[in-house]
């Protein structure tokens, strides 16, 4: 009956100590189209990089039409009719489009030479036979997103594939080009063949599948016949039930605006859909405010673009009603920035420079005299800093060293220890232990306090209905919800405007 | 307990380099006895042969010098994780500018004419350098390609200009007129060739150990070396620290070949500086980019030169040997340091 | 924009391609003024020995732009164009061997140092640039070990004749013909036959290219031995027409070929570039040297206008990549 089926998929990752996939299975029809949804890090990228053969699991078995595979690499996948369209398309910009297509499976002649009119007929006969239009002899630079994703499904098309997994393939997209992919997809399950579409947008999942598997956390929570289940109910079951943390929340006291975003765009090189698109957001002295939003749909672009390291395309960003749209992150920083970034491992620390060098960072001008670095100045600060937040271990050892909880500590110190009205955090409890975690939400109270005007982005959200104060979501790169975070606002309802089931015309 | 770690550590850091070096000196013992048809007194020329009297050892250490100067060039490169491999054009071209210099100022003070010609040669070794950082940071050209091919196209320029315009005919070299007396460089270990600029080296060592360490801007690039997008985020001006190491490496290396001219050459003779710049590299490496610990290295660099030279003129091998374990070093010590580093390097700025 | 382009463009151009096109024009237009500014430069006689002059550089050059497209670079070619001359003269003349048998035993060995600079970027990853710089003065030692240092001459002439001093039908001198039919098997190699596509796949998105299923790796390792066979070929041109082989012979000619390369419009960073195009771009080297020689400047003014033309080349060429990324 089931046309692919993975058994007991487990896969841990040892870098990070993560789950990733959880005794998960999974099965899908023959000549069915497949969502297979759940928000970021719930191991559905990780279980179609198994089945597509990028990953091996530490345990689990594959089943295809009842025959246990081994799907060693990409290649064996290819073989077996599998085939995937990754988000970040992997083609060769100077090829022509058949060029691309028949790379690797090159048709030649006399064993040796590439039949170019061969290659580019043979093209032509899968796009003819699929009923797409487009011209094979174009060069992949002059196209449109859109239309290299066409290539991407040709080039697996070509290869005869039964069964074709897309990878988060809308959000490139504009709303044009997502109904002509969806199109497409119907015509091909028409034509027989299976399809895995992997997405966060249950609108989508409602229009495009058949049947649909949830996952959370590395598990499987359900699998459901698209046309009995709802939206709303799909929203519970990715997002799951709330857990209040234990923070105390004072009522705020809510100042002058510190930051404003005004329209701001982000147009991403090569796509035709935009990152950040009209985002109006306000940041009071004394306020916190928290922006939820699944990965995707511009929480990233949102933290580069505050944070100076990123220009925005069009809008304006205010600083106490001073204009700071174009500066650059040093000069962000000259005005006080304070920013505790999500990538803390590469973006927040230096690994291999000590505890101490990685402190000075933003404030190592306050060490220095004529150009000279006052070491034991700067040892002083960092051992003062060390000993406020409790971190373990001597200031002069790599930081790399320590704990992942103690170097956000180290982060967080350095970033509070300069002097300021705003500050942006972004994800600051991912993957940390409760304590450390606990441990970051009181000092993030306790500067709430002092007056700071606080960002707070996080795809946590438990953590932001805990802390915020207004409650921002963020989808497909637009504010589609501004709430002020009073007790009647629920998991489930942000959930919804998450997922795009939900959208308040600001 | 710690500094027991710390030993271990410093340990592990050097058994590779130990193997490597050892390994080279097998190498050579190899050539020997297969070229040789007395090893073993060439053998003892060659390890031992630089330390029997004041001229051998003397010209040994001026050996060193430039190394020494080509090594910190590369090593401030290196500590801001940008590659300089101009090295060669760079020392060579530094030599013609201070020649250029000194000629043209035949009367001048020794103090003030030296000094103008050796901040010429620095100027010279630093735009050259320069120019590839420029081009990084302009339109992210590798500068790994462009310094080396820079470098080239230089080569040629500056054999143009010793051969022809500045070539003296009364010499039988390929080279050009000497530099007034005036601007020699005191000898100091006579009868060798060794001369100030042997104190110059070690000063600029610990000049470069200051700068990286105790400074605002060593702070800085070294940050800019170990995580760019972290200096970045941190307010660092991160674009200039593409082309400030490459104008320091530059004209560390342009110093090398002025010192040279006025210390030991007296005169930019053609090809006389081949193989400084990329024994600098090799210099800096086995240092670990230790500007300290660049000087032990390059001594121990001429000491192979110095080895081969005394097992030539008492023994029966060519001086070639020298080239062909400094070779073997250079591919193993780039191999062994640059695994992992350049493979790294998908830095974005 | 560039559909319009190619509406408008001429039939040579669409032959040619846009960037041939450019370089051949460049090609003409400096062969133009040498013939105005020196009667001698435009006559037979002329052209066939620039060509014969060019034809080491042009093979060696052509094999390097199929290296640099597949994203690599071999600055060990001068040295392993040492090594096969030396050994080749060593086994004909101290060990008395068959030339025949002496240059194939010399072409191999340059093959066997082509295929340890595919095997260690294989293996360590190290940057190819970094590699065989560092080959480069390995095999160079090489080259000097083996030959005590000493240059040494041969006397052997049929061989000589086919490879060196012949002339086809008494007109086309034999280096020329190599040069051409080197060219052509180049050309088909890289722009006509499945390998070549992996070549451009291999230098241009590597990436993808291993999701299609191209060992990119073994593309890249196939190149350097492509580039050691060039160089062996040349070296045995070399030793046939000057009858000596030096072990310093070849310095600077990795420099030279990647020069070529780069004005016949070769990008630095792989993945475009044409056989045509490096043919055209030696051609042009040439010119410069051959015209300057007939305008009676020395060999130093040549190498200086040699480094000029270098380095502007290298700044054009950033320039034009970036342009198209």
């Amino acid at each position: 009956m089931a046309y692919l089926r993975m058994r007991g998929i487990t896969k841990m990752y040892p870098e990070n100590n993560v789950l990733a996939n959880a005794e998960v299975d999974f099965e899908v029809r023959r000549n069915e189209i497949h969502a297979l949804v759940g928000e970021n890090g719930a191991g559905k990228s990780t279980l179609m990089k198994i089945l597509y053969g990028l990953e091996r699991p530490d345990r689990g078995g594959i089943e295809l039409e009842g025959r246990p595979v081994h799907i060693g690499s990409p290649l064996e996948a290819g073989r077996l009719g599998i085939g995937m369209v990754h988000q970040h398309f992997r083609l060769i910009p100077d090829f022509t489009i058949a060029e691309n297509v028949v790379l690797g499976v090159e048709p030649v002649r006399r064993g040796l030479f590439l039949d170019r009119e061969k290659a580019q007929a043979s093209v032509r006969a899968v796009i003819q036979e699929y009923g797409f239009s487009i011209d094979p002899s174009l060069r992949v630079r002059e196209l449109t997103v859109g239309q290299m994703q066409v290539v991407e499904i040709i080039k697996i098309l070509y290869r005869r594939a039964q069964l074709l997994i897309l990878d988060e393939p809308t959000s490139v997209l504009t709303a044009q080009q997502i109904q002509k992919l969806f199109l497409t997809l119907r015509h091909l399950r028409d034509i027989g063949k299976t399809v895995i579409i992997i997405t966060h947008k249950l609108g989508e999942v409602k229009e495009i599948s058949e049947r649909v598997t949830v996952m959370r956390a590395g598990r499987v929570v359900a699998v459901r016949d698209t046309a009995e289940v709802d939206e709303r109910e799909l929203s519970r079951l990715m997002v799951g039930k709330a857990a209040s943390l234990q923070v105390r929340r004072e009522p705020a006291a809510r100042g002058r605006a510190v930051l404003e975003l005004r329209q701001v765009c982000l147009l991403g090189r090569g796509q035709d859909h935009p990152l950040l698109d009209r985002v109006d957001l306000t940041v009071h002295a004394g306020e916190l405010v928290g922006v939820a939003g699944v990965g995707g749909n511009g929480l990233a672009e949102l933290e580069d673009v505050v944070s100076g390291l990123r220009r925005v395309s069009s809008g304006r960003i205010l600083h106490d009603g001073q204009e700071i749209t174009r500066l650059d992150a040093r000069e962000l920083r000259r005005r006080g920035l304070a920013y505790v970034p999500a990538d803390r491992l590469h973006r927040g620390s230096s690994l291999t420079s000590s505890v101490m060098e990685n402190m000075i960072i933003a404030s190592h001008h306050r060490f220095l005299r004529g150009g000279v670095l006052r070491r034991r100045q700067a040892e002083g600060f960092a051992s003062r800093l060390a000993e406020r937040f409790s971190i373990e271990g001597d200031p002069r050892v790599p930081i790399g060293t320590l704990s992942g909880g103690n170097i956000q500590k180290v982060i967080l110190a350095r970033e509070l220890a300069s002097r300021t009205d705003f500050i942006l955090f972004s994800e600051p409890t991912w993957g940390l232990d409760v304590a450390s975690s606990e441990f970051i939400y009181e000092r993030i109270m306790e500067i709430r306090g002092q007056g700071l005007a606080i960002l707070l982005l996080s795809s946590n959200l438990d953590e932001i209905l805990s802390l915020a104060d207004t409650l921002v979501v963020m989808y497909r790169g637009r504010v589609v919800a501004r709430l002020a975070n009073s007790g009647a606002v629920s998991k489930e309802l942000v959930g919804e405007y998450m997922l795009g089931l939900k959208e308040d015309r600001p | 307990m710690k500094r027991w770690s710390r030993w271990r550590e410093l340990l592990a850091g050097t058994a590779g380099l130990s193997v490597t070096l050892g390994l080279s000196f097998l190498i050579a013992v190899a050539l020997i006895l297969l070229l040789s048809k007395q090893p073993l007194a060439t053998i003892r020329w060659f390890f031992i042969g630089p330390f029997t009297n004041k001229y051998y050892l003397g010209n040994m250490l001026n050996t060193a010098v430039p190394l020494v100067f080509t090594g910190l060039g590369i090593a401030v490169a290196f500590k801001s994780s940008v590659f300089n491999l101009g090295g060669e054009g760079q020392v060579y071209s530094g030599a013609l500018v201070t020649t250029v210099i000194c000629l043209a100022l035949p009367a001048a003070n020794g103090y003030g004419g030296g000094l103008a010609s050796l901040a010429g040669a620095m100027a010279c070794g630093a735009v050259l350098a320069g120019l590839s950082g420029l081009l990084k940071m302009k339109w992210g050209t590798d500068e790994l390609i462009s310094t080396f091919l820079i470098s080239s196209a230089v080569g040629f320029i500056v054999n143009y200009f010793i051969t022809g315009p500045l070539d003296d005919p009364a010499n039988n070299l390929l080279a050009s007129y000497a530099i007034a007396p005036q601007y020699f460089l005191a000898g100091i270990f006579p009868p060798s060739r060794l001369n100030v600029s042997a104190g110059f080296a070690v000063l600029a060592a610990a000049a470069v150990f200051f700068l990286l360490n105790y400074t605002h801007t060593g702070y800085e690039m070294r940050m800019c070396g170990l995580n760019r997008e972290f200096s970045r985020y941190g307010g660092i001006n991160v674009s200039a620290y593409v082309v400030l190491p490459l104008v320091l490496s530059g004209a560390l290396h342009g110093l090398a070949g002025g010192l040279a001219v006025l210390g030991t050459q007296h005169m930019a003779v053609k090809d006389f500086s081949f193989g400084m710049g990329w024994n600098g590299i090799a210099v800096s490496l086995i240092a670990k980019n230790n500007p300290l610990a660049v000087v032990p290295a390059a001594v121990f660099f001429a000491w192979l030169e110095a080895g081969a030279k005394a097992a030539m003129l008492h023994s029966d091998v060519t001086f070639e040997i020298a080239a062909i374990v400094q070779s073997v070093i250079f591919y193993l010590v780039t191999a062994q340091a640059l695994y992992g580093a350049l493979r790294r390097r998908k830095v974005r700025l | 924009m560039e559909a319009n382009l190619k509406q408008k463009t001429t039939v040579l151009q669409r032959i040619l391609g846009m960037r041939d096109f450019g370089v051949l024009v460049a090609a003409l237009l400096i062969a133009a003024f040498f013939s105005i500014a020196t009667p001698v430069f435009l006559t037979g006689y002329n052209l066939f020995n620039l060509l014969r002059q060019t034809a080491q550089l042009g093979i060696i050059a052509m094999a390097m732009t199929v290296l640099i497209v597949s994203g690599e670079f071999d600055l060990s070619v001068g040295a392993i164009y040492a090594v096969t001359g030396v050994v080749t003269g060593l086994l004909a003349t101290k060990a008395g061997l068959n030339i025949w048998a002496s240059a194939l035993v010399g072409v191999v060995a340059g093959l066997g140092l082509g295929f340890l600079n595919g095997l260690l970027i294989a293996t360590t990853r190290i940057n190819s640039f970094i590699a065989t710089l560092s080959t480069m003065m390995v095999f160079r030692g090489i080259a000097l070990v083996l030959s005590q240092a000493q240059p040494f001459s041969l006397q052997l002439s049929f061989f000589m004749d086919l490879f060196g001093r012949a002339e086809l039908f008494g007109v086309v001198p034999v280096p020329i013909v190599w040069l051409l039919g080197w060219g052509v098997a180049l050309y088909l190699v890289l722009h006509r036959t499945a390998f070549g596509v992996k070549v451009f796949a291999s230098g241009d998105n590597r990436e993808a290219a291993d999701l299609a299923g191209i060992k990119t790796m073994r593309v890249k390792q196939v190149g350097f031995l492509i580039t050691a066979l060039a160089a062996g070929l040349s070296a045995i041109i070399s030793l046939s027409f000057l009858k000596t082989v030096t072990p310093t012979q070849g310095t600077g000619l990795e420099l030279e070929a990647i020069a070529a390369s780069v004005i016949g419009g070769t990008a630095m960073s792989g993945g475009v570039g044409s056989i045509l195009g490096t043919f055209l771009g030696t051609l042009i080297m040439a010119e410069v040297r051959t015209g300057l020689v007939l305008l009676g400047t020395d060999a130093y003014v040549q190498d200086a206008f040699v480094g000029l033309v270098i380095a502007l080349a290298v700044i054009i060429n950033v320039r034009l990549s970036t342009k198209k990324k």
